[in-house]
């Protein structure tokens, strides 16, 4: 099942002489910018697929944990003046919690499939109503824009280049955290009987609930990670930017496109995907706003059709892929 | 043949869906190292008495114990890993995996280094003939393959009960005959106790020590292969009146 390929290997390490040479090099700032755009989107992508692609269990409300960790670190910085280095220990807690309110009852209940999928997107619909409701504390639908000091301390930087060498090592410690746990332990194994058939997995002894558990626990986790990120970045985070159904969306279509099953699918849906995004909003979104949703549509038929199982399956013939 | 320690025990077990009675009073006790059939009409509660007996469904009333323990509304994977293992009526291997990953997964359970883990399941394969199979995908593989890798990844969780719902359905005789020689093997070699449920009583009961017929959620007669199939209420309700 987990059969290792050298092809992601090279891919994988190319990808990183890709990141070194943008950090080296004199770019322009706007290349940084997509290149940390394309990696956050792979990031999320690829926490989404621990539990949507690897464990079965689609979830369409990863904004839910993305605004979890992007609102904490915010809301600390902004009302208490507290530093993200120590909101992001809280923003994991709060994760956590939402982890914990979504998994257990659905897990325990056995809710399963096109079920599952509607609760995560309806607990993140709740969610993105509930900081635009309580304006007063999250800045409603405006959001919060956070004073920018310039201390390193407060993860002030003003090269870009430094939040491009952040998203790196977190997608670098998130590849490796899961090529260890999923793709060369146990785990693995046991999620993807999971995924193919809960009950069989629990004749030959897999605890299900606890498993589901860990999978979501750990996409869950990571997810809010990137979250942070975001508020880091950007000193500003709104509903929809970081809670909306379109993140949640945007997150699940780049995992499939690349291919959620594959450890660096998601990535590759999110090269794919992320720049043509970015040069497609840049082009056409101020003059029609809705174009650039149209022709994501259609990249996404176009893609579906050629390759139903992702990209890597295409690229790496469903070497490093949990099936 | 019935030895004296009971390995499990089910005591007085009644299982009601609706208004339909599914088991009523079901007292049944396996000694280890027996190979058990069951028999009897569609709907007759052998595939309830085994998913109650696995923890797949709660019993309304009664206890089930293994080796003394109760195991009465424990979760299936629980029941699992104390040895008392169960292959589904219709095959559940896990489809898009390999015939050898289907069979680690039940090994991963015990043990956790993944390389044993396969050395294992290769000598798991090579016992039911599978070896030169292990990288088949087990979407590809034909009924009777199926039905034997279902055993194997039973098998792979070094089980002590064996509980196998109509694991023959639908194969060909002489396929049939090769894995109930399989299993006799199992049940002579490695001491497991097995309950084999199965439609086709000729093939069984010159395999089988002990036969339990079922008809309506209730055992109608119990014995010897012989003494059963020549219960005239067997004879009645399951073989048939032109069956004399």
């Amino acid at each position: 099942m987990l059969r290792q390929g050298n092809k992601t290997n090279y891919v994988y390490v190319f990808i990183n002489i890709v990141i070194l040479l943008s950090l080296i090099l004199n770019i322009p700032e706007y290349v940084v910018h997509v290149i940390i755009l394309t990696l956050w989107y792979a990031y999320l992508s690829t926490a989404w697929a621990i539990i949507s692609g690897y464990t079965g269990q689609v979830s369409l409300g990863h904004s839910l944990f993305v605004a979890a960790g992007s609102y904490a670190v915010a809301l600390l910085y902004h009302h208490y003046g507290i530093t993200p280095i120590l909101g992001i220990p809280v923003a994991i807690l709060i994760a956590c919690l939402f982890i914990v309110i979504i998994g257990v009852p659905s897990f325990k209940l056995g809710v399963r499939g096109p079920y599952f999928t509607f609760s995560t997107l309806a607990a993140a619909q709740v969610f993105f109503y509930l900081l635009i409701a309580y304006s007063h504390i999250t800045g409603g639908e405006l959001g919060l824009s956070l004073k920018y000091t310039g201390n390193p301390l407060y993860l002030h930087f003003a090269d870009k280049k430094i939040y491009l060498f952040i998203i790196s090592l977190l997608w670098n410690l998130e590849m490796l955290l899961i090529r260890k746990m999923i793709f060369r332990g146990r785990l693995g194994y046991y999620l993807v009987a999971i995924r193919e058939d809960e009950d069989a997995a629990a004749a030959v002894g897999i605890n299900v609930f606890k498993y589901k558990m860990i999978a979501l626990l750990l996409s869950g986790i990571l997810t809010a990670l990137g979250g942070a990120f975001y508020t880091i970045y950007f000193n500003y985070v709104t509903p929809p930017s970081v809670a909306s159904l379109q993140l949640s969306f945007r997150i699940a279509t780049t995992g499939l496109v690349g291919g959620a099953r594959s450890w660096l699918g998601p990535t590759i849906g999110s090269i794919v995907i992320t720049p043509i995004m970015e040069y497609i909003r840049i082009r056409f979104g101020s003059k029609f706003v809705a174009l650039p949703l149209a022709i994501y549509g259609f990249l996404l038929l176009i893609i579906a059709n050629t390759a139903p199982l992702g990209l890597a399956r295409l690229l790496f013939k469903g070497r490093d892929e949990i099936k | 043949m019935i030895l004296p320690t009971p390995i499990l025990d089910v005591k007085n077990v009644h299982k009601y869906f609706g208004g339909i009675r599914a088991l009523v009073d079901i007292n049944l006790s396996l000694s280890s190292g027996e190979l058990i059939g069951v028999i009897g009409p569609n709907g007759s509660g052998k595939t309830t008495l085994i998913n109650v007996i696995t923890g797949y469904i709660k019993p309304d009333k009664g206890s089930i114990f293994y080796r003394g323990r109760e195991i009465t509304g424990l979760p299936p994977h629980k029941i699992a890993s104390m040895g008392i293992v169960r292959t589904f009526q219709i095959t559940r291997p896990f489809k898009e995996l390999s015939v050898l990953s289907n069979v680690m997964l039940g090994i991963l359970f015990q043990e956790k280094n993944i390389e044993k883990a396969r050395e294992k399941a290769l000598e798991i394969l090579k016992l039911l003939n599978l070896e030169n199979k292990k990288d088949v995908i087990c979407r590809d593989l034909t009924t009777p393959d199926q039905k034997k890798i279902e055993l194997a990844r039973a098998l792979a969780l070094n089980p002590k009960v064996l509980l196998m719902d109509e694991v023959l359905a639908g194969l060909h005789i002489e396929d049939a005959k090769k894995i109930l020689e399989i299993i006799r093997t199992l049940v002579d070699e490695k001491n497991i106790t097995i309950l084999i449920v199965e439609h086709r009583v000729k093939l069984i009961s010159n395999v089988v020590d002990r036969i339990i017929a079922m008809n309506a959620g209730k055992i109608i007669s119990e014995g010897t292969p012989s003494e059963v199939l020549n219960n005239p209420e067997v004879v009645k309700v399951y073989l048939g009146e032109e069956y004399k």
